[in-house]
């Protein structure tokens, strides 16, 4: 009876036909790994979780602890809707853009860019696992603060959305704006003044008066949003398209002119 | 392997950079003789796929590289003019982050930095910043980046600009024990270096290949044309306006003067042996410095 049930058993059991071939081709595979390890090339998320490591620590813990911090000061209502909760929102974004921007200006060394373009995997790789990986710190950053803000009975879903990610988008815009024309040297120093400029522009309307976070205000942080989203993709797609050679020119890692 | 190059050309908005350029390379050191401005550097960032070409194209085995993407920049090692660096890595830092985008596993990329660090002595340097080493160890490390996926291509422009002679001698030493089975291209200023190591030499001048063979085949050109001879202290100034003076020895009573012309340039001139820099003066001397004539206009 056992038996009848086994081999019942064992012939659902589909056996290949024994192929000497594989067992060589293994072999050899194994061969050319362990005598030429040289040829071996990481997979691609090796590759962008070995990129991770080259984020300076500096950048990750500014990040956090900015975020943390923010998210802090929102969700725990120490600072009151009508005066400072939005201005505060809204200037988390250039700030944490400005961050980003940093890291990845230290990728635009001259010198540095060209070797990068000349690896295996390309800049716009490296640039493009930066952006990800930033953007979902961001997003999340952002997503939080929305639940947070919630929580007041006075704020809407949208002042949260639109108060948060316009400015972070008008930011980044100009980052890329400026990655994409402007020297090695200067970049960091251009990224900056335009987070600056950004973010005192904020506080400067908030303290005149002009009333940027009231409910009437909708249409216009709608339209400057909307505005802003094709102009970044567009700069963002020359970014990257830049970053992948076959430039027009190219001098000593700076920029002459590009396609 | 073969790379050719096919009707290379780079026309920027007023200026030709490279002018039809053909070549084909096999398995050995070519080195790329140029004064500043020959269209050294845009024609080696245009075989690296940096620029792109006006015209023409680069090809792998017949094959484009544009269209081989990754499959060439795997095969390509790149040391480009000015070395740059991400500020704040320390020598084995860097490596490790130009090897992770080389696609290098990371075990295999620790014992591969640790052995070119050792290969361009900066073995002792390995866990200092960048910032701190001077411009011949920065050149090392560049060459040791370019090196590290072992390529089939090697590309490197002025790589022993800043290197003193014993780092030179180390540098071309190691060249030499590359080249077997790779294709490897020099662009350089230094004359003694190309002439010691490369297979076949390739000059350039105003963005065309002027000439292209190996050093004996080059010097041909200049049998005969190169002398010694003892110039007068008196009449020194006024030779040296006439003639292209390669070198010059002041002495007590006259200056010993070693002299590119056609003809004899002055009585009792010897005939010497051509050297590769004799060469790059008979065809660079219009580049020339003031007061002193070039050879088209002896």
């Amino acid at each position: 009876m056992i038996d009848r049930k086994l081999k019942k058993e064992l012939n659902k059991w589909e056996v290949p036909a024994y192929d000497a071939g594989e067992l060589e081709d293994t072999l050899s595979i194994a061969k050319n790994i362990n005598l030429h390890p040289e040829r071996q090339r990481m997979t691609g998320a090796a590759f962008f979780f070995g990129q991770l490591r080259f984020i300076r620590k500096r950048t990750w813990v500014l990040k956090l602890a900015f975020s943390a911090g923010m998210l802090w000061l929102l969700g725990t209502g120490r600072l009151e809707l009508s005066n400072w909760l939005w201005t505060v929102l809204a200037i988390s974004g250039p700030v944490l853009c400005l961050q980003n921007a940093n890291e990845l200006c230290r990728l635009f060394q001259p010198g540095l860019l060209e070797i990068q373009m000349t690896a295996r995997n390309s800049f716009r790789s490296v640039l493009l696992i930066r952006l990800t990986v930033f953007g979902i710190l961001d997003f999340l950053f952002f997503v939080c603060a929305a639940v947070f803000l919630s929580a007041f009975p006075e704020t809407a879903l949208w002042q949260a959305v639109l108060y948060g990610m316009v400015p972070y988008e008008i930011m980044c815009l100009g980052c890329l704006f400026i990655l994409n024309r402007c020297g090695e040297e200067t970049m960091l120093l251009y990224t900056a003044a335009w987070g600056v400029f950004l973010s005192c522009a904020l506080l400067t309307l908030k303290i005149s008066g002009a009333g940027i976070f009231e409910p009437s205000g909708f249409g216009g942080w709608a339209l400057a949003g909307a505005a802003a989203l094709p102009a970044l993709g567009f700069e963002l797609k020359r970014l990257l398209k830049n970053a992948g050679g076959n430039r027009y020119a190219f001098n000593d890692g700076t920029f002459i002119e590009t396609v | 392997m073969h790379l050719t190059m096919e009707h290379l050309s780079k026309q920027f908005k007023n200026k030709a950079a490279v002018r039809d350029v053909q070549a084909d390379l096999t398995e050995g050191v070519y080195g790329f003789l140029g004064a500043n401005g020959a269209g050294k550097t845009t024609l080696l960032q245009m075989i690296c796929g940096i620029v792109e070409p006006t015209s023409g194209e680069v090809r792998i085995d017949g094959e484009p590289t544009l269209r081989m993407g990754a499959r060439f920049r795997d095969m390509l090692g790149y040391l480009p003019q000015e070395f740059g660096y991400t500020p704040g890595f320390t020598a084995r830092e860097f490596l490790l982050y130009i090897a992770s985008i080389k696609g290098l596993p990371s075990r295999y990329a620790k014992r591969r930095a640790a052995e070119l660090l050792e290969l361009v002595n900066l073995g002792q340097d390995a866990d200092q910043k960048i910032r701190t080493f001077s411009g011949g160890m920065k050149r090392r490390l560049g060459i040791a980046q370019a090196l590290l996926n072992d390529p089939k291509l090697l590309v490197l422009d002025e790589p022993t600009a800043g290197l003193d002679p014993r780092e030179r001698a180390s540098f071309r030493k190691m060249i030499t024990g590359l080249s077997r089975d790779k294709i490897i291209i020099l662009s350089t200023h230094i004359v003694s270096d190309i002439a010691y190591i490369s297979d076949q030499i390739l000059i350039m001048k105003k963005g065309s290949l002027l000439m292209q063979g190996t050093a004996p085949e080059l010097l041909a050109d200049v049998v005969g044309e190169v002398w010694t001879c003892r110039v007068p202290n008196a009449e020194w100034v006024s030779f040296e306006t006439a003639h292209c003076v390669a070198n010059s020895h002041a002495l007590r009573d006259f200056v010993e003067a070693r002299v590119i012309a056609p003809t004899c340039p002055a009585e009792g001139a010897e005939q010497a042996e051509p050297t590769l820099e004799d060469l790059y003066l008979k065809y660079f001397s219009d580049e020339k410095t003031e007061g002193r004539k070039s050879y088209a206009e002896v």
